[in-house]
């Protein structure tokens, strides 16, 4: 569904992104992991269009990205950040119903419908009309996230996920992708916990300084010796569980 | 539902106010000879009445718009050095005229600034990278003090006929034609039209340049027509009545209070609350006081406190 040609990015002098190739398919959860600085969130950036390329290109079901408008890309992405500062008490229903822009040919009632079960789903219904700058951290990562699958692309990047709710919300978030990827969606996923990256994504992209150093099926590439290579730690997995020496 | 009951009381009090406006002033009509009556209705009152009623509501209104593209709650035109571009360009024309004996018009020179400025910020920001609130507050502020320096440097070079200038910077709705009058009221109309076709894409603006592109928004068109909409507002006004200041930035916020962030649902209740306010302290400071004070120092003389008091008692 995205193809990245030999992608080059560079701020300034700093190369961050050195001859990237990579092929992103639906059905998949896909974890983009390696040690701090070497483009993992870029990466997403330049899918996302908020990072020009230096050169290289980023087909999208065929067709370059340069060539989709803001609309029309906006049904095939969707992009779930770190943080969102929300400057203005805008209630957590009508942040939600923002991730229904793209869908103009869509009622109101029917795009209602949609943003009251994504805010269900996340379990927020009582704090509906809220105002956002009333709500905790990790509650208003849950309200983009639900924002997100409002918009119901048919790709979502997710860069961290939700790094400010508690366990439990962690592991509903994960099954909550799992759920969109069965249901035949592509999941791009930035993520820093090994164990979890192990246990839920479907495939790796292991990123080092020198660009892509391996990847494929979850638990065959994040081993031990990628541990060392890659993170420079020494430690192995146990059922997912990482357990350094 | 709550905000149509608040609109339906401001039209009903900018009705009522209105009505109550043209027949009060300092001369009783009903006492003087018809005809002089007829001419102090029609050429003094009426407009000064309209003048009040379209300023504030635009200045209501591009306040709105430009706290959602700035992000900033307490943004207005000074933020962007809209009120600065057009305050130097009026008192250039003051100047120039007094200097060389010639006839520039305020108003025009005025207008010509205010997108003089926000051409120049629109620029710097792109330079500088995207047409992000950032850097387009950055480049505001930055052109805004340089034309606020120009001010004073006019003033110093004006001499004994500053008093002109400062006369026209304090604002003030008073003996201003009939058809400068109308020419802002089908420019506030159109503005306020334009925005209001843009207020959902307004709410997603204010979470920043990615967020909104990512939502499906054309990001640099909808924000570059929704500023030059609101400079538009901004510059008729401030060349028809210099500046007024606080009603961009106060009546705004006021309305956020009451209904929250939609701007749905405060643009048509900002350009309500804007123009009955504005209506408001002219109609004070031309009835009730006995030396009329421009009505830019009353609206920010009785603006900041009022603004404190919603403040402190919100807080609570």
């Amino acid at each position: 569904m995205i193809n990245m040609k030999n992608i080059h990015v560079s701020y300034g002098k700093k190369k961050i992104l050195n001859d990237i190739s990579i092929e992103f398919h639906p059905n998949i959860l896909y974890g983009i992991i390696g040690p701090n600085g070497v483009g993992k969130s870029t990466l997403l950036n330049v899918i996302s269009r908020d990072v020009p390329m230096n050169s290289g290109e980023v087909l999208l079901k065929g067709k370059q990205i340069s060539d989709y408008s803001q609309k029309e890309i906006a049904k095939e992405l969707s992009y779930m950040r770190q943080s969102t500062v929300v400057k203005f008490p805008y209630t957590l229903k009508e942040l939600v119903s923002m991730g229904r822009y793209s869908h103009d040919n869509v009622s109101r009632e029917d795009n209602e419908v949609i943003v009251n079960m994504r805010i269900k789903e996340n379990d927020l219904s009582e704090y509906w009309d809220k105002p956002l700058t009333q709500l905790s951290g990790g509650e208003v990562q849950r309200a983009f996230f639900a924002k997100v699958l409002a918009q119901e692309s048919n790709a979502i990047l997710v860069d961290e996920g939700l790094s400010n709710a508690d366990i439990f919300y962690k592991v509903r978030f994960f099954n909550q992708l799992r759920a969109e990827v069965k249901k035949g969606k592509l999941v791009i996923m930035v993520i820093h916990d090994l164990s979890l990256a192990r246990k839920y994504c479907d495939e790796l992209i292991i990123l080092n300084h020198d660009g892509i150093y391996d990847c494929g099926k979850s638990e065959e590439v994040l081993t031990s010796k990628t541990l060392y290579d890659v993170f420079k730690v020494k430690g192995d997995f146990f059922n997912h569980a990482l357990v350094l020496e | 539902m709550k905000s149509k009951w608040i609109n339906l009381i401001l039209i009903i009090g900018l009705i009522g106010l209105g009505a109550f406006a043209v027949n009060v002033g300092k001369v009783n009509l009903s006492e003087i000879d018809s005809e002089i009556a007829k001419t102090i209705f029609y050429e003094i009152r009426f407009p000064r009445v309209l003048a009040a009623i379209f300023v504030g509501s635009a200045l209501g209104s591009s306040g709105v718009i430009l706290q959602g593209l700035l992000q900033n709650p307490l943004a207005d035109s000074y933020t962007l050095g809209i009120s600065s571009g057009a305050a130097f360009g009026a008192c250039l024309a003051i100047y120039v005229n007094i200097a060389f004996g010639v006839a520039l018009p305020i108003q025009i020179l005025a207008i010509v600034f205010s997108y003089i400025v926000i051409a120049i910020v629109m620029w710097l920001s792109r330079v500088k990278g995207s047409l992000d609130s950032a850097n387009v507050i950055l480049a505001g502020i930055i052109i805004g003090s340089i034309f606020s320096a120009g001010i004073s440097l006019l003033k110093s070079l004006a001499d004994e006929d500053v008093v002109e200038m400062v006369y026209w910077l304090m604002g003030n709705l008073a003996s201003k034609p009939v058809e400068k009058v109308c020419l802002v009221a089908v420019v506030t109309a159109i503005g306020y039209f334009i925005a209001s076709r843009y207020m959902e894409e307004l709410n997603i603006l204010t979470l920043g340049r990615e967020e909104a592109k990512s939502v499906g928004i054309a990001y640099d068109f909808v924000y570059r027509l929704l500023l030059l909409t609101a400079v538009t507002l901004t510059a008729f006004s401030v060349s028809l009545c210099g500046i007024i200041g606080f009603v961009g930035l106060v009546v705004p916020h006021l309305c956020r209070i009451f209904v929250g962030a939609d701007n749905r649902k405060i643009l048509p209740m900002s350009a309500l609350l804007g123009a009955l306010f504005l209506l408001l302290a002219d109609t004070i400071t031309r009835t009730v006081l006995k030396h009329e004070i421009p009505v830019g120092v009353l609206t920010t003389m009785v603006g900041g406190p009022f603004f404190i008091y919603i403040f402190i008692m919100k807080k609570r």
